[in-house]
C-alpha cells in the first residue's frame, strides 16, 4: 500500500496581480513572484535591447543585467514615480543605449564614413521598426505623426540615438529636433491615453 | 530646459545633458509629470518590439537571482511619491492663493509649515494630473518658460529658467480676470530662476501674468507683463 504523503502548502501567485504588486513582493525576497515578473516582461527587455544594439549576443547580455536590476532594486521601485512597464522599460533602454554608445565612443569614426553608415544604420532602423509593429494601436499612433517626427522619435528610441546624432543623421538643425522630439511624443503620448493616471 | 523632457525620456541626451537635466526635474513639477508621461508612451513602444527571450536567459537570470543581495529599500525619511513633492514640502517658495471667486477678490497667504506644503503638493499633484487639466506654456520675456495648468478651479503657475530680478525687485503674480481688471497674486519666489504657485478657487476664465515690480510688490502692474497664460 502506497502512502499519500501530505503536499507542502503551494502559495499560488494570482495572475492577476498587477506587475506593481508583484514587484513589491520581489522586494521583500519573493523568487516566485521575481519568476511571474520575469515571464511578463523577459520578452519587451530583449526585444527592446536587440532594437537598440542589434547584435542578438549583446541584446542578450543587457537583457541578462536589467533583469537581474529588477530583482536587486525592486525594493526601490516606487509606483507613485510610474509603472512597473515603464520603469523596466526605462532600464532597459538606458542599458542598452549606454552600452552602444560607449562601444560606439570607442570607435574612432572618419566623419564621412560615419555619416554614410548613419544613414545605412537609419534606414535599417526604419524598416525593422516598421516590420516588427504589428499592433494596430501604435502603429496606428505612430501613423498619426508627420513622418518627420516620427522619424525623429523611432530613431532616437529604436535606434538609441541621442538627438545630436538624430541631427546629424538627418542634416537638421539641433533645436529641429528637439522640437519634433517633443511634439512627436506629446502626440504619441495623447493618442495612446498614457497620461499620468493610466 | 524644459524642452527637454522629451530627448530625456528617449534617452537621447548625453551624461552630461541628463545629469543637469535630472537636477532641474527636481525644482519643475510640471517637467517631471511630463517625463513621467512620455516615459509610458516610450514603454508602449518597448512593448511592440517584443521578441521571444531565448530559453537560457531564464536559467542564468534565476541563478543570478539565487546568489545577488537585493538592496534594501530607501531610507525612511525619503518622502515617497514623485520627486517634485519631496522637493517642494521642504520648499520656502511654495504659495497658497485663495481666490475668493464670489466676491471678485483674491487673497494670497504663504504658508511655510510642512503640513501645508504637502497639502499644497497635493493640490499641486491634483492639478498636475487631472485628465482634465488645461495647460499653457508660454516663453517669457527676459528668458525663461512659465507653466500654467488649470483644472477643476485650482492652477498651478510655474516658472523655469527665469533670470534674476534687478537688485531690489523680484516677479509678481497677477490675475486677470474677464473683463481685463488684475490683481495681485503676490511675489512669485525663485529659486535659482525656478519656482512654483498653487491657487485655489480660479475661475476657469482668468489668464495669469508675471511682471516685475519693486520688492513687496504693487497694487497695480507698473511694467508690461512679461508672460501671460490663458
Amino acid at each position: 500500500m502506497v502512502g499519500r504523503r501530505e503536499a507542502a502548502p503551494v502559495v499560488v501567485p494570482d495572475p492577476a496581480e498587477t506587475t506593481e504588486a508583484l514587484l513589491g513582493r520581489v522586494g521583500r525576497g519573493d523568487e516566485a513572484a521575481f519568476e511571474l515578473v520575469y515571464a511578463r516582461v523577459a520578452d519587451v527587455v530583449f526585444g527592446l535591447a536587440r532594437s537598440v544594439l542589434r547584435d542578438p549576443h549583446q541584446a542578450e547580455e543587457v537583457a541578462q543585467e536589467v533583469l537581474l536590476e529588477v530583482w536587486r532594486s525592486a525594493a526601490r521601485f516606487d509606483e507613485a514615480r510610474g509603472s512597473a512597464r515603464a520603469w523596466i522599460a526605462t532600464l532597459t533602454h538606458r542599458r542598452a543605449v549606454d552600452r552602444v554608445r560607449s562601444s560606439q565612443a570607442a570607435r574612432n569614426r572618419d566623419n564621412a564614413v560615419a555619416s554614410r553608415s548613419n544613414e545605412r544604420e537609419y534606414d535599417e532602423v526604419v524598416e525593422k521598426v516598421e516590420r516588427r509593429l504589428e499592433a494596430e494601436r501604435v502603429r496606428h499612433c505612430l501613423d498619426g505623426l508627420t513622418p518627420r517626427q516620427r522619424d525623429t522619435v523611432t530613431l532616437a528610441y529604436y535606434g538609441g540615438r541621442s538627438y545630436t546624432d538624430v541631427a546629424d543623421v538627418l542634416k537638421l538643425p539641433l533645436g529641429t529636433v528637439k522640437t519634433r522630439m517633443r511634439d512627436g511624443l506629446i502626440r504619441l503620448r495623447d493618442c495612446l491615453g498614457v497620461g499620468s493616471d493610466a | 530646459m524644459h524642452d527637454l523632457s522629451a530627448a530625456y525620456a528617449l534617452n537621447a541626451l548625453d551624461e552630461v545633458e541628463r545629469r543637469r537635466f535630472e537636477r532641474h526635474l527636481d525644482d519643475c513639477p510640471a517637467c517631471t509629470v511630463e517625463v513621467r508621461e512620455f516615459a509610458e508612451a516610450a514603454a508602449s513602444l518597448a512593448e511592440r518590439v517584443a521578441e521571444p527571450a531565448p530559453g537560457a536567459l531564464r536559467e542564468r537570470v534565476m541563478a543570478d537571482v539565487a546568489r545577488t543581495r537585493q538592496v534594501p529599500s530607501r531610507p525612511a525619511r525619503s518622502v515617497r511619491g514623485p520627486s517634485w513633492r519631496r522637493a517642494l514640502t521642504g520648499a520656502a517658495a511654495v504659495l497658497l492663493v485663495t481666490a475668493g471667486a464670489a466676491l471678485g477678490t483674491v487673497a494670497w497667504q504663504q504658508h511655510q509649515a510642512a503640513e501645508q506644503a504637502q497639502e499644497l503638493a497635493d493640490g499641486m499633484a491634483r492639478v498636475l494630473t487631472s485628465p482634465e487639466r488645461v495647460e499653457a506654456r508660454h516663453t517669457v520675456a527676459g528668458g525663461g518658460t512659465a507653466t500654467m495648468v488649470m483644472a477643476e478651479g485650482d492652477a498651478v503657475l510655474s516658472a523655469a529658467g527665469i533670470p534674476a530680478a534687478p537688485h531690489g525687485h523680484g516677479y509678481q503674480m497677477w490675475v486677470i480676470a474677464a473683463d481685463g481688471s488684475m490683481q495681485s497674486g503676490g511675489m512669485l519666489k525663485l529659486a535659482d530662476g525656478d519656482g512654483s504657485a498653487f491657487m485655489t478657487g480660479v475661475s476657469p476664465d482668468v489668464s495669469l501674468a508675471l511682471t516685475i515690480e519693486p520688492e513687496g510688490g504693487s497694487d497695480q502692474p507698473t511694467t508690461e507683463p512679461l508672460v501671460q497664460l490663458g
